[in-house]
């Protein structure tokens, strides 16, 4: 098992009361950004208030769930609009989250609550390459990365964290990186991770032959 | 019609009677050989050439059977692989749905086993799979359909997943339980994988049917775990041949097998786990060779017919060929035995019909040829009648004839006497036509069955059939009158006259030979004896046995110098000298002593040899008379000389040769011809005398008053004396009549003023008679009788020469 390379950039002085930023950097073990990767910042002491959780969409757009890889907050509802003339069938056998919406249009009238943490693996009955994942946190402190591959949490109250990352490609376990955050800090934080082959049925909908993936 | 000689005739017939038969079998072999030769020819070739290509193609099939099992092997193999992708492919897409199915992902999701179980049954039913098993990612089986206990336990072919994680699914043969399973392996995608699954399908009869129906191959599958022996799993073989094809089987690589009558290829399936499982794909050798030898039978039927076809058409063209020779042959046979009338007509090929015409050309120019062959050898051109070949051939039939009817026949053989004389004196033309004529006079006087032919010469002979001696001879009369006839020939007339002699059977002789001889030998006496005719006279004519003798110890008495020369004196009664000398021939014979000339000399007259006698005579009268000139005494010897002699041309040659080679002047020789042997030919005689005398030979008559000389011709001879015969002189002195024909002679003789010699003097007072009468000289032994040359010489000596004078 490889350890992940998890470099302090940056170490600056917290100050109290004032929240600090974590900007995270992933690549991939050939050195290329990583996108849709989760990262999550979980404090040692819970927050003094805690978040509200908020309405959450990921859309099903040209037959494809975007965004792909959704973080939400445990306890968040996630509606499913259906932008495609087309209609889907979304579901989840993933253990944190058993749905399923039959075939619909438009949104659906009721969003799914995703109140346990944990991954969500979306599939639509329908089109057998949608893959989408939501990542629903117990912490509110999350991001997932752009094209750049890099993402930014901010307004985080300085403590100390146990940081995570998560993509539905990884090779490997990656142990949890415990980071103390000082107020005002932007920490910075890189991760080199080991991808996997995307396992997804390959779009071709009107082809009868399932060629490799 | 030309006439065949039926001698001839008879004599080949029966030869080619007896010897039809064989030439025709023999015929018959050798167009049978023809006829199989051109069959044995055209079916040894065309039996060779098919055999050969019998053989060939035999080789070529049995390359091309076993490149075509190759070959069907080979696609054979692509086919196999291509169902088992087909295979592969089916089960892949079958355990695709299955693990895209909602309610199949969302019991599988939930572990919901009874249904997960029931739907692996439900899907595995729709494509009749085997073997349907749900794992885990981490390898573990979750169900089994084809054994429950599995559940729970580790996957036993890893490797198969590892495929699968690898590319996504996997396919691949696996072994479990004794059998082969055909699985595919596919994630359980939710939609990311959540389980896999897995379809098998038991590779049995049915696969290896399927094979079959696509490639006419038999296949077989064997498995076997780790190294152990090759089990045969299912296929479509009998067992022997699996059993086989299994102990044929070694390392699971891609291989040529050959087992029994079966070619194979074995080829390694990709098994997964530690068993190993090769398809065999096998043809039978026998089976691929059977459209090759169905071909080959059918060649062999068409050997068979073409050799069949060869021999009768090669033995209907032999028998077109044979057929037309066979009738060329027979017409030859027919050309054999003299019958050219019948032409051949054939029927067949061109060739053989053009030989046919020039057979028949051939024919005819033969036919054309024979003709006149057989007219020269048996027809006399100038008279056209049969010649002597014909006449004996025609005697020779009459004999036969007449013995069997034991009737008489004759033979006349004439002989024209003055024939010779008008030929040398008016030409052959004018001879020829004498010759015609008395050919046709003779013709004319006998009956048409009797047979007239010219012998040769001035010589012809006639047969007649059923005649004896008399009629023969009234026959003969008739033709020697015929012929005393003159014969005119342009403004000649000629006068031939004819001497016949006569032979009949069975009187004087039995056969050809000796009655033409003895016909001939009474024709020669009946010449000399002037008759006319005369029939043969056994004692007379024939020669006597000892005679025979004589001729040939007369030819040795010649060769052998046993002939000596006497001479005797000739004196003159005037003066009483000697005038000359007459050789005498006498023969001393070894044992029998001294014979005398009329002892032999006849005989060799008779049979030829006086020639030879006259020959050696000549030469040696001129030898002495040279000898004694050269001894200072010449001496005129005179010889005589028969009618033999007279009628031969080279006399005066020889007499020339022989006073030449002793260097005597002719005077020295006298010839002395009797009466009666000039008057047998006197034209010839006169013509010879006269040359003799232009030569300036003295000549003589002998014997002269025995042979009705004609004073007319004694007129024209050109001698220088007579002499008077013995046989006047033998009684001068008693008889008067001899006396007065003496004297009458001599008178004769010097009024043509010729000498007078008197012969056979014995005594004095008929020499002093001859004296008394005129007569010149004369010889006899009152003078000496005839002496060897060294007595005469003695003679000659001792004898004064005035004894007569005196006298």
């Amino acid at each position: 098992m490889k350890r992940p390379i998890v470099l302090a950039m940056l170490s600056t002085l917290s100050v109290a009361g004032v929240a600090a930023d974590l900007h995270a950097v992933v690549r991939s073990d050939k050195g290329e950004p990583v996108r849709d990767a989760v990262i999550v910042a979980v404090p040692d002491v819970a927050p003094p208030k805690p978040q509200r959780p908020k309405l959450e969409q990921v859309e099903q757009i040209g037959e494809e769930f975007v965004p792909k890889v959704k973080a939400i907050l445990v306890g968040s509802p996630v509606s499913f609009p259906n932008r495609d003339s087309v209609r889907h069938h979304v579901y989840s056998f993933s253990p944190a989250k058993r749905f399923d919406l039959p075939l619909y249009v438009g949104t659906p009238a009721k969003p799914v609550v995703f109140d346990t943490p944990g991954v969500v693996v979306l599939g639509c009955n329908i089109h057998d390459w949608m893959i989408g994942y939501i990542y629903v946190s117990e912490s509110p402190y999350y991001a997932t990365t752009g094209n750049d591959g890099e993402a930014l949490i901010s307004g985080l109250p300085a403590g100390d964290y146990t940081v995570r990352i998560w993509h539905p490609q990884l090779a490997d376990v990656v142990e949890n990186t415990r980071r103390k955050l000082e107020a005002n800090e932007t920490a910075d934080m890189l991760w080199r991770v080991p991808l996997k082959p995307e396992v997804r049925i390959r779009r071709a909908p009107t082809s009868t032959r399932r060629g490799p993936y | 019609m030309f006439w065949v000689p039926a001698f001839a005739g008879t004599t080949a017939g029966a030869g080619t009677t007896a010897g039809a038969g064989t030439t025709e079998r023999r015929l018959t072999m050798r167009l049978a050989s023809l006829q199989s030769r051109i069959v044995v020819f055209f079916l040894v070739l065309l039996a060779v050439v098919q055999g050969v290509a019998l053989f060939l193609l035999h080789h070529a099939n049995e390359r091309n059977a076993r490149a075509n099992i190759r070959q069907e092997l080979d696609v054979g193999e692509r086919v196999f692989r291509r169902l088992s992708e087909q295979n592969t492919a089916r089960l892949t897409q079958a355990v695709e749905i299955l693990s895209l199915d909602f309610a199949f992902r969302q019991a599988v999701a939930t572990r919901d086993l009874p249904t997960i179980q029931s739907v692996l049954l439900n899907h595995g039913a729709r494509i009749q799979a085997d073997k349907m098993a749900l794992l885990s990612l981490n390898r573990q089986v979750i169900a089994d359909t084809s054994d429950p206990r599995l559940a729970g336990r580790p996957f036993a072919y890893p490797a198969l997943l590892e495929a699968a994680e690898r590319n996504g699914r996997a396919s691949g043969i696996v072994m479990q339980g004794g059998r082969a399973y055909h699985v595919a392996v596919v994630p359980v995608l939710a939609p990311t994988p959540i389980a896999w699954v897995l379809f098998g399908i038991v590779i049995d009869e049915r696969l290896a049917r399927d094979l079959r129906n696509l490639s006419a191959l038999e296949v077989s599958f064997f498995g076997r775990s780790g190294s152990a022996a090759w089990t045969p799993l299912s296929g479509t073989v009998s067992a022997a041949l699996q059993e086989a094809l299994a102990g044929a089987l070694d390392a699971p690589a891609r291989t040529m097998l050959e087992v029994g009558s079966h070619e194979a290829l074995a080829i390694p399936l990709d098994t997964y786990g530690d068993a190993k499982v090769v398809a065999v794909l096998a043809r039978s050798i026998d089976e691929a060779l059977a459209p090759f030898r169905q071909l080959g039978t059918l060649l062999i039927v068409l050997v068979a017919g073409s050799l069949a076809a060869c021999v009768v058409g090669s033995i209907f063209i032999a028998r077109s060929v044979a057929k037309p020779l066979s009738a060329l042959s027979e017409m030859t046979r027919r050309i054999e035995q003299g019958n050219y009338a019948q032409p051949v007509e054939v029927a067949g090929p061109a060739e053989v019909g053009e030989l046919a015409e020039r057979f028949n050309v051939m024919r005819e120019a033969i036919a054309a040829r024979e003709e006149q062959v057989t007219r020269l050898a048996y027809r006399d051109p100038l008279s056209d009648l049969p010649n002597r070949t014909l006449y004996n051939d025609r005697l020779h039939m009459a004999l036969q004839a007449a013995k069997r009817t034991k009737s008489e026949l004759t033979v006349l053989v004439m002989d024209l006497d003055r024939f010779k004389n008008i030929n040398d004196t008016l030409g052959h033309r004018i001879g020829d036509e004498v010759l015609r004529q008395v050919a046709s006079r003779i013709s004319g006087l006998v009956r048409k069955s009797d047979t007239t032919a010219r012998l040769g010469g001035d010589e012809f002979a006639v047969l007649l059939i059923s005649a004896g001696v008399e009629e023969a001879s009234a026959v003969a009369a008739k033709i020697g009158a015929a012929l005393e006839m003159p014969i005119t020939v342009g403004q000649h007339s000629l006068d031939v006259g004819a001497s016949i002699g006569i032979a009949a059977f069975p009187l004087h002789g039995e056969d050809v030979e000796t009655l033409m001889r003895r016909a001939d030998t009474a024709m020669y006496a009946a010449k000399r004896a002037n008759a006319g005719v005369a029939i043969y006279e056994p004692r007379t004519h024939e020669l006597r046995e000892d005679q025979l003798s004589l001729l040939s110890e007369l030819r040795r008495a010649l060769e052998g110098n046993e002939l000596r020369l006497f001479f005797q004196p000739k004196v003159s009664l005037g003066r009483g000298d000697i005038t000359g000398v007459e050789a005498l021939v006498r023969w001393v014979h070894p044992t029998k002593g001294m014979i005398p000339p009329d002892r032999f000399i006849p005989f060799a007259e008779q049979t030829g040899f006086i020639r030879s006698i006259t020959t050696w005579v000549i030469d040696a009268a001129a030898r002495h008379a040279a000898q004694w000139r050269d001894a200072g005494r010449p001496l005129k010897v005179s010889l005589n000389i028969s009618v033999h002699d007279l009628l031969n041309p080279q006399l005066v040659d020889l007499l020339l040769g022989a006073l030449e080679r002793h260097d005597l002047p002719a005077p020295l020789l006298c010839l002395e011809i009797t009466e009666s042997g000039v008057m047998q030919d006197a034209a010839r005689a006169i013509d010879l005398l006269r040359r003799l005398h232009a030569l300036g030979v003295g000549c003589a008559i002998d014997d002269f008053g025995t042979g009705y000389s004609s004073l007319a011709y004694i007129k024209q001879l050109r001698v220088d004396e007579l002499k008077i015969d013995r046989s006047f002189i033998r009684n001068l002195v008693s008889d008067a009549k001899d006396r007065a024909i003496v004297l009458s002679t001599i008178d004769l003789a010097h009024n043509l003023n010729l000498g007078v010699v008197a012969e056979g003097v014995e005594d004095q007072a008929s020499a002093d008679l001859l004296r008394e009468l005129g007569c010149d000289e004369m010889q006899g032994y009152l003078i000496a009788k005839p002496l060897e040359p060294a007595a005469l010489d003695t003679w000659l000596a001792t004898r004064p020469s005035s004894r007569l004078l005196s006298n």
